[in-house]
């Protein structure tokens, strides 16, 4: 972010998106982006954990099916790392069981996938808000 | 004592004993129908009820053993319906499991069409949306469109040609191919439980006359029980075809958490799951017993805790002669 940026605009909210699916996290990637938040793409479990390791974020998106490592497995790490961290969780359908379970492990929110933008838009942005207010 | 007919005819019994130091002797006669008369009454009763009785026992066995009889091809019947029943339910229940892979499958194409659609929609709103970078983005997205259009159908297809048949036409069916399809079908799933699968299918294997969609029932049900044993901790399944005389042999072998041997005499009982309720129907098992029992053919299993399980599935397949 460069500072001429952040002159003229608030600080864009800083994303961790987290899907296995590299198509959909490069052009969820490029339309958050033109909505004026900072997005990091993490491919993987192991990718999202290195890159909470390296900076800081306000909201993640996290697919709760990936190839490397179960959601849950991730959201709990995670949220070890940074209890603060307000993150929404994608499910498949019929996964209603694990999306509770997340919430219980203390995610924000989730959303079935497929979902529209604006729905996950606004959802990120109350999670924003909720970590703001819990600052 | 002592019996003797009279001039009559009659038979009478005599009886004799003497009296005061043998000075009197007394002799009485009596007829014998007389004196046996209570004995023979008796007796004629005694024999009638007894033959009452015999009769009575000959006609209750009889009835009893026709009320048996019909009571157990009654239950025959039932037991059939029943199996019948279990066997539909369970394809129901696979149907499910089935629907909600494929729905997953689907889920992320169809995410990423839709979002490179409203990508396109986003850049059309520039007031300079005909810059050539955005021609570039455009063609971009349209191409990601296409090729994940192309992956729903991809999975679409697969997933008719797995379910093509719901109905139980016998047909030469090539074992090998079958396989094949499944395994590519599941390698997901495995994947996904960190579950490697290898395969060992010689060439020439002879076809068996069976139906193709109630076996991939059973080997479905049998790769998904394997995949669900090393869930946690992830593994390996082997699946094996060999020829064995007149049968073709499949062995599936995992390595996952076992079968306790108080359960391993009970799990082809229908109902019977270890899984969280939910989860199994107890099912699967009872009905991949009931069509290979159907088919003339056998299953086996064996397992130790801790190391895992093997099922073997014995088909038995006709020679060209025959």
């Amino acid at each position: 972010m460069t500072r001429s940026q952040t002159d003229i605009k608030p600080d864009p909210l800083r994303l961790l998106l987290v899907d296995d699916e590299k198509s959909f996290v490069n052009i969820l990637a490029k339309r958050f982006q033109r909505r004026n938040i900072k997005v990091t793409k993490a491919y993987s479990g192991a990718d999202a954990i290195r890159e909470l390791r390296s900076s800081e974020f306000d909201v993640a998106v996290l697919d709760l099916k990936m190839e490397d490592m179960d959601g849950i497995e991730v959201l709990k790490i995670l949220k070890i790392m940074d209890p603060q961290l307000a993150v929404i969780m994608l499910t498949g359908h019929g996964s209603a069981a694990a999306a509770k379970q997340g919430i219980e492990l203390g995610a924000f929110d989730y959303l079935t996938k497929p979902c529209e933008l604006e729905a996950l838009l606004e959802k990120i942005m109350e999670a924003y808000e909720h970590r703001l207010r819990r600052k | 004592m002592g019996t003797k007919s009279d001039s009559s005819g009659n038979k009478n019994i005599y009886i004799a004993a003497f009296l005061k130091n043998k000075d009197w002797l007394l002799v009485y006669q009596q007829r014998t129908a007389d004196a046996f008369a209570d004995l023979d009454k008796t007796f004629a009763i005694a024999m009638v009820l007894m033959l009452i009785g015999l009769s009575s026992i000959a006609i209750m066995t009889f009835t009893l053993y026709q009320k048996v009889f019909k009571r157990v091809a009654k239950a025959d019947i039932e037991k059939q319906m029943m199996r019948k029943k279990v066997i539909e339910t369970g394809k129901l229940a696979s149907v499910g499991e089935l629907a909600a892979g494929i729905a997953h499958e689907i889920n992320n194409p169809v995410a990423i069409m839709v979002e490179e659609a409203g990508w396109m929609g986003d850049l059309m709103e520039d007031v300079a949306f005909d810059e050539p970078e955005n021609r570039v983005e455009f063609e971009r997205a349209i191409e990601q469109i296409q090729t994940q259009g192309k992956r729903c159908k991809e999975i679409t297809h697969k997933l008719l040609s797995f379910a093509r048949q719901t109905d139980s036409t016998i047909e030469d069916v090539n074992i090998k191919e079958l396989l094949e399809e499944l395994v590519a079908f599941s390698h997901k799933r495995a994947k996904y439980s960190m579950v490697e699968i290898h395969t060992d299918f010689p060439e020439n294997l002879p076809s068996l006359k069976a139906s193709a969609s109630e076996l991939q029932q059973v080997f479905f049900n049998l790769v998904n029980n394997a995949i669900d044993a090393m869930d946690n901790q992830g593994g390996r399944l082997t699946i094996s075809c060999r020829k064995n005389q007149q049968y073709i042999v499949i062995k599936l072998s995992d390595t996952g958490k076992g079968i306790a041997e108080a359960n391993l005499e009970r799990i082809f009982d229908p109902f019977f799951t270890t899984k969280p309720v939910g989860k199994g129907t107890g099912l699967g098992l009872s009905i991949c017993y009931g069509i290979i029992e159907k088919m003339g053919g056998k299953i086996e299993v064996q397992s130790s805790v801790g190391a895992g399980t093997t099922f073997s599935v014995a088909l038995p397949f006709t020679t060209e002669a025959s």
